[in-house]
Formats: structure tokens, sequence, C-alpha cells
């Protein structure tokens, strides 16, 4: 079983690496999109799904990330590889501070406060205009190829699985957990619970700065509404929910269905696609609160029988 | 700033702020016996702003008759979405999480419902212009009337909470789930109540803030971000909290918005919340609650 599997995962990433030598543009875009919300999943579930600290302001980062690659590489001429790092670095800087003020509040003011966050970025992206242009926005150069975007995107969700799934397994997942399950309670056992989450916290910016700093530059423009797009905040939420907040494998598992779904739901209903995204988010969370991989695990659970201790089985 | 002009915006602010103390009290209401945040109060607000926009322009309806029709609207949502929605969340240590992320879809459903009927503009109706001079200041006619219907619904809120039982049973709810409960008031319909006439007071707010301001399907979250910290800075569970909180915070944006500029003024509410969050947590008023 375990051999199959690392089969399959070793033939399932040689095609990814190879979609852009034989894959046509428009695939290799839309595998671009996917990577980007998926790796915004593994973000937002690495603070948000972890712990019980539900951030609505994660595209913070991502405007963060947007405006670092428009400024460097229109302005000062830097290499895009390097203007994505230095958004990366500049949205954990200021993680680190923020996730500071912010991670004493708990529930609806942690929620709200990161939602106010947002527009407050948005506001300085508006009127600081010696610096983003304001309204009028930011022109990159145009891209000739998608390729080299296509693969740091790759190696982003790469990232954000390989750094999920050691997370997951180590003893800092586990405060992570004890601090979802009950905050107070963790403190007590002698959880350092401010240094955790502050450093779920910064990890979890790093990957929607990168996420922003690959669509800006994809995009060639940014301005106020592209770097702070609410909508991809709904998306990302619902993609993690979908899959299975505080998992391994849900981010992934929601961020590629979901991904396919919004490119019909966005082809067909290009309007309304808000508003699918939001009564999907409301009926997954009213008939699958635990989200796909939980649900699918217990089936598979169920269907090979009660595991039973070995010394019962004699 | 001549003393003139100070006095005018002193007066403007106050105005507003009547206003903002109504939209904050549906949060605060909710909050207090939910333990939950509507992430779609403010667009509770905008629906109902949109509502008495299409009844003026479409129908040539008063806003004031428009709005009954508005508050009611608010508390059917209210009461729908409390009762098939946040009602059927189980109440274990996920609850707070679940319910926000659910109120936060029916937010983003709300806002795109709000584009596709009316578009992405600015609206706003414009039924009572002009201003009453008084002491050589100016009461521009419909800031004024917002703020005494405003005034007026805060008022009656108050005495619904204090004298009828409904009211009460609401406030025993917030103070103490488990004691409401053994003295045989019955909890979910006292929150189903809560939560409609917490929407309610919403849709008001939305009613009479269309007449003084613009308003756009997007600015829903900037409303719910405006009644949470006025909460926070009145403190939950508290009146005159409420009130003080949505004076503090309707001065600051319009000498925020003279001095420097209305977008500007826009986030002065998140750095009001967090200087208060961080400096004295149950706010000015309220009781302890972090």
């Amino acid at each position: 079983m375990a051999t199959a599997l690392r089969i399959v995962a070793a033939l399932a990433i040689a095609a990814l690496i190879l979609v852009p030598l034989f894959g046509s543009e428009y695939l290799i875009s839309f595998a671009f999109t996917t990577f980007l919300f998926v790796g915004m999943a593994y973000g937002w579930n690495l603070i948000s799904g972890y712990t019980a600290y539900v951030s609505f302001g994660q595209i913070s980062f991502f405007g963060i990330g947007a405006y670092a690659m428009a400024i460097l590489v229109a302005k000062l001429s830097w290499p895009w590889p390097f203007a994505a790092l230095a958004g990366v670095a500049a949205a954990a800087l200021l993680a680190a501070p923020l996730g500071w003020a912010m991670l004493r509040l708990r529930g609806p003011y942690f929620a709200l406060g990161m939602l106010g966050f947002m527009q407050v970025l948005y506001m300085v992206a508006s009127a600081w205009s010696g610096l983003t242009n304001g309204g009028e926005g930011i022109y990159l150069p145009p891209v000739r190829s998608l390729r080299p975007v296509y693969l740091a995107s790759l190696l982003m969700v790469a990232a954000g699985l390989g750094v999920t799934s050691m997370i997951d397994r180590s003893a800092f997942g586990l405060r992570l957990r004890s601090i979802g399950e009950d905050e107070i309670a963790a403190e007590a056992m002698g959880v350092d619970t401010t240094r955790a989450k502050l450093a779920a916290f910064v990890l979890a910016s790093i990957f929607p700065a990168m996420a922003g700093g690959l669509y800006a530059y994809r995009l060639s423009y940014v301005d106020p509404s592209s770097a702070f797009p609410a909508s991809y905040e709904v998306q990302v939420i619902l993609m993690a929910i979908f899959g299975g907040a505080g998992t391994v494998w849900g981010p992934l598992v929601g961020g590629v269905l979901l991904t396919g779904v919004a490119e019909v739901l966005w082809a067909r209903f290009a309007e309304m696609h808000l508003f699918l995204f939001g009564l999907i988010i409301v009926i997954v969370l009213r008939y699958m609160p635990e989200g796909l991989v939980p649900l699918l695990r217990q089936r598979a659970a169920r269907r090979s029988g009660p595991v039973l201790p070995k010394e019962a089985t004699g | 700033m001549t003393p003139h002009i100070f006095l005018q915006l002193i007066v403007n602010g106050i105005m507003v702020g009547g206003v903002y103390g109504l939209m904050s009290l549906g949060i605060n209401l909710v909050w207090g016996v939910m333990g939950v945040v509507n992430l779609a109060h403010g667009d509770f607000i905008v629906a109902a702003g949109f509502l008495t926009f299409w009844l003026f322009t479409r129908f040539q309806v008063n806003p004031l008759l428009a709005f009954p029709a508005g508050v009611a609207m608010g508390f059917a949502i209210g009461v729908l979405t409390q009762k098939f929605l946040l009602g059927r969340v189980p109440q274990d240590r996920g609850a707070v999480k679940t319910s926000l992320l659910m109120t936060f879809g029916v937010s983003y459903m709300l806002i795109n419902a709000a584009q596709l009927l009316f578009g992405n503009e600015f609206q706003t109706v414009m039924f009572l212009p002009g201003s009453w001079r008084m002491l050589g200041l100016d009461f521009a006619k419909s800031r004024a009337l917002a703020f005494l219907v405003a005034a007026a619904i805060s008022l009656l809120l108050w005495a619904f909470l204090r004298f009828t039982f409904i009211g009460r049973a609401i406030r025993a709810v917030s103070q103490n789930p488990e004691g409401a409960s053994v003295c045989g008031i019955d909890i979910d319909r006292t929150r189903v109540v809560s939560f409609g006439l917490g929407s309610a007071l919403a849709a008001a707010a939305g009613a009479l803030l269309v007449t003084i301001f613009a308003i756009s399907p997007a600015m829903g979250t900037g409303y719910t971000v405006r009644s949470f910290a006025v909460t926070v800075i009145g403190g939950l569970g508290s009146f005159p909290g409420a009130l003080l909180g949505a004076l503090i915070l309707g001065l600051s944006e319009v000498f925020t918005g003279y001095l420097a500029s209305a977008q500007i003024a826009n986030g002065i509410a998140f750095l009001l919340f967090l200087a208060v969050l961080l400096a004295r947590p149950r706010g000015l008023f309220g009781r302890a609650v972090l």
C-alpha cells in the first residue's frame, strides 16, 4: 500500500514538473491559478485550521506580496524571483508585530481585527500614491512565458504540503492543536501559547505573500482592488474548510477540486460566483463541518471494519 | 480650524454617531446573547439601505414609510439565519469558529445579491435636501432626522429590554444562559428573537444611513467593522457605552475626514478598535470579556 502510494506520488510530481514542457498555455495557466489558491489555503490552514484563530484578513499579506513585486520590478527593475522573496520577507516582518498585537485577541476580536487590518492596508495602498500610484496602479513588464512562475507556484504548494505534514506530526503541531482545543488548558499545561501561535501566524503569512507576488507578476498590473481581492479570501477559506481545516491533505484536495468548480462557475455564472461560494461555505459548514478529507478517512476506517487491539486478536 | 468649523464638525459627528450607535446596538445584542459576531451585520445594513433606495427611486415611497419594511425584512432575514443556520451549529468548542465562518458565507451571498440587483455604483436617497440653521450652525435636515429616529429607536430598545418579558429574557440569557434556562426561559427561542432583533436594528440603521451617505454593495464589511469597533470601544453589553463609543467614532471620522481625507477616515474605526483593545480590553463601560 505504502509503496504503491509512493509510486503514484512520484508519478504525479513528475507529471506536474513536465506540464510546462508539453502542456498548452491554458493548462499551465489553469494549473498556476490552482496552485496559488492551494498555497494560500495551506497558509490559512496553518493559523486558522490548527488553532481557533479564524483570520478573514490573510489577503492583507497577498496585497503586500503583490505590491512588493510591482514596486521592486517596475520601479527598481529587480528580477522577479528576488522581488517575490522580498515580498515574503516584508509580509513576515509585518506579521510578527501584527501577530503580537492581534493574537492577544480571541474569537470574534481576532476575526474582526484581521478584517479591519485588511481595510486599513487597502486604504494605505489607495492613499499613499507616491509608493503605489494609488488608484492608477502600477504596470509591470508583460510576462513572456508562464513556465518559470508556474514552477514557483508548484514549489509553493510543495512547501505548503511539506511544512504542514511536518508540523502535523511534530510537537509544534500538537501545541497548535491544543490551542485550538482549549487555549487556557494548553497554557495551564505549560504550552507557551504566545510563541506557538505567533510562529504559526508568521509562517501562515508567507504563503499569501508569495501567491500575491506571483499573481501580480502574471497579471502585469497592480492596483488596490487587484492587490486585495476580497473574493480570493472567500475562495481560500472555502477551499480549506471544504477539504478539511486542520488536516495535511485538506487544502490540497479542497483547492484542486474547488478551483475546477470555480473555473466552471466563473465561465457560466461569472456574475454570481461570490454568491455561490458563500452558499457552498454555508452548506459545507452545515452538513460537512469537518471537511472532505476527515469524512473520507472515517468512511475508509468504517469499511475496513473495527480495529481491534493486538492482545484481543491474540 | 476656526471655532465655527470646529463646532460644526462636532454637530456633524454627533448626528452620524447617533446612527452608528443604532447599528452597533444590533451587534452588541447578538454578541451578548450568543457570543457570536455576525459578520454579515454590515451587509444587512446595506441591504436595507438598498431596499429603501429601490422603493424611493422606483415607486417614490417616502423613506420614512419604507422604514418599517426595511426593518421587517431585517428581522425576517435574521430569524431565518438563526433558525436554519446558526441555531444548527453544534454547541461545542468549535461553535464560535463555525458561526463566524457561516456568517462570513452569508455576508458574501448578500454582497453578491446586492451587486446583481443594484450594480456596483454608489447610491443614495436625497429626499430631504437643505438644512436648518440654529445658533449659527447648520443642521442638515436628513442627518438631523436620521439622528432623531436613531435616538428614538435606541430608547425604544432600551425600554423593550428593560420592561418586557422577552427583553428581560434576552438580558438574562446574555448574563447567564444556564441560570436563565433553569428559570424556564426557552434559550433557543430567545436566541432566534435576539438575532432577528439584531438584524432588524442593522436594517433600521441602513435605512437611515442611505439618506445621509451613498452606499454600495461592497461597503457592508466596513460597516461590520465599524459596528464592532463601537461595541468594543463602549464595552460589551453596555447601553451608555455603545452610545458613547458611537459618538467617539462618529466624531473621529468627521474630524479625520476634514483634516485628512475621507479615505483615511474609513480606517479610523479599526485604529480605535485596536487602541482600545490593547489598552482596555473590556471597553470603557463593559464587562470583562477577554
